[in-house]
């Protein structure tokens, strides 16, 4: 009987070879046994007789029933291949219109047809600024007859990127001027907003004479499931596991730095003939898991025996090319954190050219310190659940869990100063994700710091000498600080534990400058330092220390923007350090100063946008920084000033906005902003033309993706406020109308998470609203059904949650509902009915003063209320006795 | 939820290795196989239908395929090929027999699901040498239950098997020429 395990092992292992190698290879593993031997080689015949045996019947071989058919005005000529995401055909157009030929490329039916086509419409106006002599433009898209999308593209004659180095067995120093052609192209789509997101050596042509091409610029994202979300990797995404990064991998943001990363590994493959990760014996989830986790070989050792090796002078004399600068430049565009790469393609095709030129090149291996980090991260990321999320606070490396994106999220957005916007952005109109306010979000930020303290501590007492663990360490104390010192966190907000956490970053800060004492990471790492002293004493409302704090920070971060070029971008900068001067300023109502410091830090952000046009997050802190100064106007009694500052402002964001997505919030809650400030100035009519924008563009996200919770909450809160306004401006059907949808929103926000106590009193106080409207109408019936609804609402949540606030809101509906049924009795003519409606009223008020007095430890408030709840008890009650 | 919803989900949960979620997932695919194959045969000129058509088409109607991707996509069909083996194994053990429809010439299920290029090789005996193999070599009798029934690519199944592409290859490679040989009558030569 012959071992099933050892005929696999043998007959698989003679697939890779031939002829003589064959034999002499079956004869060494069979040993002596004949009856193994013949099995084997008759199992190897067959494999040769096999051919096409059990293949599915070839496709090619059919006739493709798409071929001649017209698709708009295109005719189908050819096959030129098929694609994970259809297939690509040669056409011209039918019509004899134009003697062109185009790529026609039929999407593969699954993809939904509608939402193919609006994503095409979306990404269309985009897409055809991209003009560019290395860009294959794409021309038309729509459906065909039978509903099938279908997108028309530049037809490129050429042969990929790697063919044709190889089959023209071009030099090193030949692929980098290639290459550079190519960054260039990816450059100036940059430069549009456009992001490849699938670049890959056979979307890379070169054409006969030379010229490269880049092919499906945008396409990936028009191909992509929209709905997909982070916890349940549905989504379908156009990319190439190969070429993919991390961060599409993990289904995060894809920004210009995937263009880079993917560009990375094209470079790796042309120079080495190798690949940064072998993937041949993984499966694809384990691939996934090596891509973003483990390290890639260096370019150097991963060189094969290929055309480029063979031109160079044989492996050995390829890798000593690639050794130094070529490794550094390469690992610098692919590693994990998009923020760790390049900066840009340009600052990627720059480094290449310094190297061509010999001039030094700017990337460096990576630091003692971040490997170790690296390391912890890969071995304890299994350990503690949390591991993940502590490194991507610390380390800025980023944990595939989707509460670390999230953590890294908001860890971006707090280093732009997010405390402070969030503090500036009125209560609703944040962008703080709903699903994780509340007691979740508490818990996790207790265990990040608890896991994080340890884990800096354990690092610290490793970290020697080195200078990159040393500034590791110093930033992950002050931010754990930070998260500790948020007064915002419930439970948190722990000053003592914070200013501990601090001085332990300021030792490590002090450890890092002994150090290395003129290096520009260390100093920024002091600029850090006086920057959380001073908002920790901020929090701890010490306005003074807060102050001296600053200016410290201000002065330190003047010497390195003064001594170090090219330093203005390096965090934090200069004009955030500004920013915070005036917000306290604001905050001490010394408006002056405060107006001042704004407009340091937004003369430097406009001189920063001019050298770096290719920036949102620049024009995000200008328009933060304008927003909290046209504040500042309004409260120095000269809110004619605020009215001049915000609608220029709000002309050049909308202008920024229509081509950068991320900057659209920010416009839409400038637009509230500005709204407020015109209402002030008692301008109501244009107060409501802007909030309604805010509503409508809310309310298109909201539409765009249905999981976007915020963006529903942000639409409904859009329409409270101008539900008010409406009322202010007595149009009171208008006003109902949006008291009824805000109604509708919180409905269905709801829906989602029934369980959710924040969204069920949101709905209650949505039902008041709505009763507001409804009686401002006269209709008295339909505010009392909403009143009825709010109070089963707040009694519910009363018998879950005993706390005084919903105690308070059960009160509230219910002296509401007293007050309709008093006006209800007023206007009836029937003295039975008016009876009936005050002793309703009187039983209101009674269970209103019943709830008030079940507070537990009432504040001030809490009594003034009873008592005129009592009051009013009193006055029902002598109505009653009256009538 | 929907019925298609709850597919969904439940496939969701097959593909992250539930094997309960798979239970569950079978009946499901194997009725809807089923009932296909008779929809097809009561069809008008539509007496052939691929296996891997079959299961194609049951994907799309059980599957909300807006909110699954490729890995559950991988993994429906890596469970429909067992239930497409299934559905003809019943057939020929004469309890799956199709119903006679109205009117309609009765069509054996095994002519509907007309198998690729083994058209004249019987059915039933690759099916009998399919489970010959599948006892001396199980993961070689997976791959091509995968490939041939359920229709994946070498990526879906390493992706279903966790496996490499090139073990996929291999083990693919192996499969074909065991059965090959077994169903040529083709003697070992030494």
């Amino acid at each position: 009987m012959v071992d099933p395990a050892r005929l696999e092992r043998i007959f698989e292992g003679a697939l890779d070879l031939e002829g003589d190698a064959r034999r002499d290879y079956l004869a060494a593993e069979c040993g002596g046994d004949e009856a193994l031997l013949a099995e084997v080689r008759s199992l190897l015949d067959a494999d040769n007789a096999a051919g096409k045996f059990l293949d599915p019947p070839p496709d090619p071989a059919a006739p493709d029933p798409d071929l001649g058919k017209t698709v708009g005005p295109w005719k189908l000529e050819r096959l030129l291949g098929t694609g994970g995401m259809g297939r690509v055909y040669l056409a011209e157009r039918g019509d004899g219109a134009f003697d062109k030929q185009v790529a026609v490329k039929l999407i593969r039916v699954g993809l939904d047809t509608a939402d193919v086509l609006r994503r095409f419409e979306q990404e269309r106006r985009v897409l055809a600024g991209l003009e560019h002599p290395n860009i294959a433009m794409l021309i038309d898209g729509g459906a065909t007859g039978e509903g099938v999308p279908f997108l028309v593209m530049e037809f490129v004659e050429g042969t990929p990127i790697d063919s044709y180095c190889d089959e023209n067995r071009l030099s090193v120093v030949e692929r980098l001027r290639l290459f550079r052609e190519v960054c260039a192209a990816v450059q100036h789509a940059h430069r549009n907003l456009v992001v490849h997101r699938d670049i890959k050596p056979s979307n890379i042509l070169v054409r006969s004479d030379g010229s490269v091409k880049l092919l499906d610029f945008g396409i990936a994202k028009v191909l992509e499931n929209g709905a997909g979300d982070a916890t349940t990797h549905t989504g379908t995404r156009a990319m190439t596991p190969r070429y993919a990064s991390p961060e599409q991998m993990l289904e995060k943001n894809v920004t210009t730095a995937t263009d880079v990363y993917s560009l990375g590994v094209v470079l790796f493959e042309l120079l080495t003939g190798g690949r940064p990760y072998s993937a041949d014996d993984l499966a694809p989830r384990a691939f996934e898991r090596v891509v973003t986790e483990g390290d890639p070989t260096r370019p150097s050792s991963a060189v094969a025996s290929s055309p480029v090796a063979e031109r160079e002078g044989g492996t050995r004399s390829l890798a000593k090319r690639l050794g130094g600068d070529l490794d550094n430049i390469i690992l610098t565009a692919i590693r994990k954190e998009p923020d760790r790469r390049y900066g840009s393609v340009e600052q990627f095709d720059e480094d290449i050219r310094r190297h061509l030129e010999r001039f030094p090149v700017l990337a460096r291996p990576d630091t003692l310190g971040y490997r170790a980090t690296r390391f912890m991260a890969r071995n304890r990321a299994s350990a503690l659940a949390v591991g993940g999320v502590v490194l991507a606070l610390i380390a800025g490396t980023a944990i595939s869990t989707h509460f670390a994106l999230r953590e890294a999220r908001q860890r971006a957005i707090a280093d732009a100063r997010f405390d402070d916007v969030r503090e500036l952005a009125t209560t609703f109109l944040t962008e703080v994700d709903a699903a994780i306010v509340g007691e979740g979000k508490t818990a996790a930020r207790e265990r990040i710091v608890s896991t994080g303290l340890a884990y800096l501590d354990e690092l610290a007492e490793e970290a020697g000498d080195d200078v990159g663990v040393w500034r590791d360490v110093a930033r992950g104390y002050f931010r754990v600080a930070r998260i500790q010192g948020d007064p915002k966190a419930p439970s948190l907000g722990d000053a003592e534990a914070a200013l501990a956490s601090g001085a332990k970053g300021q030792a490590a800060a002090a450890r890092l400058a002994a150090l290395d004492p003129t290096g520009i990471e260390s100093r920024l790492v002091e600029v850090e330092g006086h920057l959380l002293s001073g908002d920790l004493a901020r929090h701890l409302a010490d306005v003074e220390q807060a102050i001296v704090h600053f200016r410290q920070a201000l002065e330190a971060r003047q010497r390195i923007a003064e001594s170090v070029p090219d330093s203005d971008l390096a965090e934090p900068r200069l004009d955030t350090v500004h920013f915070r001067l005036g917000y306290i300023y604001e905050r001490l109502t010394v408006q002056d100063q405060a107006i001042e410091q704004f407009q340091r830090a937004w003369d430097i952000e406009e001189a920063l946008i001019r050298d770096h046009p290719d920036r949102p997050e620049l024009f995000q802190a200008l328009a933060v920084t304008l927003n909290s100064m046209s504040q500042s106007y309004r409260f120095a009694g000269q809110p004619e000033k605020a009215l001049e500052l915000l609608p220029p402002l709000r002309e050049r964001l909308a202008a920024e906005a229509e081509r950068h997505a991320p900057l659209r919030p920010v416009l839409a809650n400038l637009r509230y902003n500005l709204g407020w400030a015109y209402v002030d100035q008692g301008e109501l009519d244009r107060g409501i033309t802007e909030i309604e924008s805010v509503a409508s563009f809310y309310r298109g996200l909201a539409d765009a993706d249905p999981n976007d919770t915020t963006a529903l909450r942000n639409t409904a809160a859009s329409h409270h406020d101008l539900g008010d306004l409406e009322a202010r401006r007595a149009d009171e059907q208008a006003s109902a109308e949006h008291y009824a949808e805000l109604l509708r929103i919180r409905r269905q926000i709801l829906a989602r998470s029934p369980e959710s106590a924040l969204f069920r009193s949101d709905l209650a106080a949505a039902l008041s609203s709505h009763a507001d409207g409804q009686v401002a109408l006269g209709q008295f019936a339909g505010g009392l059904e909403a009143l009825g609804e709010a109070i089963e609402v707040c009694d519910a949540l009363v018998a879950e949650l005993p706390e005084a606030n919903h105690r308070r809101n059960a009160a509230r509906v219910r002296r509401q509902a007293a007050t309709v049924e008093e006006s209800l009795a007023t206007e009836s003519p029937d003295a039975g009915r008016k009876r009936a409606a005050l002793r309703r009223a009187v039983s209101l008020l009674e269970e209103a003063v019943a709830a008030l007095s079940a507070i537990d430890e009432p504040s001030e408030q809490d009594a003034a209320f009873l008592a005129e709840t009592r009051e009013e008890l009193r006055a029902s009650r002598d109505a009653l006795g009256r009538s | 939820m929907s019925d298609r919803a709850e597919t969904t989900r439940v496939l969701a949960k097959a593909a992250g290795g539930d094997a309960a979620a798979v239970d569950q997932l079978f009946p499901k695919i194997y009725g809807e196989l089923r009932r296909l194959a008779q929809h097809y045969l009561a069809g008008a000129g539509e007496d052939t239908m691929q296996a891997t058509a079959l299961v194609h088409e049951a994907y799309l109607k059980l599957i909300d395929h807006t909110a699954s991707g490729w890995v559950d996509r991988a993994h429906f069909f890596a469970v429909a090929a067992r239930a497409v083996r299934q559905v003809l194994l019943d057939h020929h053990k004469g309890k799956g027999r199709v119903k006679r429809w109205a009117g309609q010439q009765r069509v054996d299920l095994e002519q509907a699901l007309t198998l690729g290029q083994v058209r004249d090789t019987n059915a039933l005996a690759l099916l009998q040498v399919l489970e010959r193999l599948g006892r001396a070599h199980p993961g070689q009798e997976r791959v091509v239950e995968l490939r041939f029934f359920g229709g994946l690519t070498h990526e879906e199944i390493a992706e279903v098997l966790g496996v490499s592409v090139r073990t996929v290859e291999r083990r693919w490679r192996f499969g074909r020429a065991w059965l090959y040989r077994e169903l040529t009558g083709e003697e070992a030569d030494g």
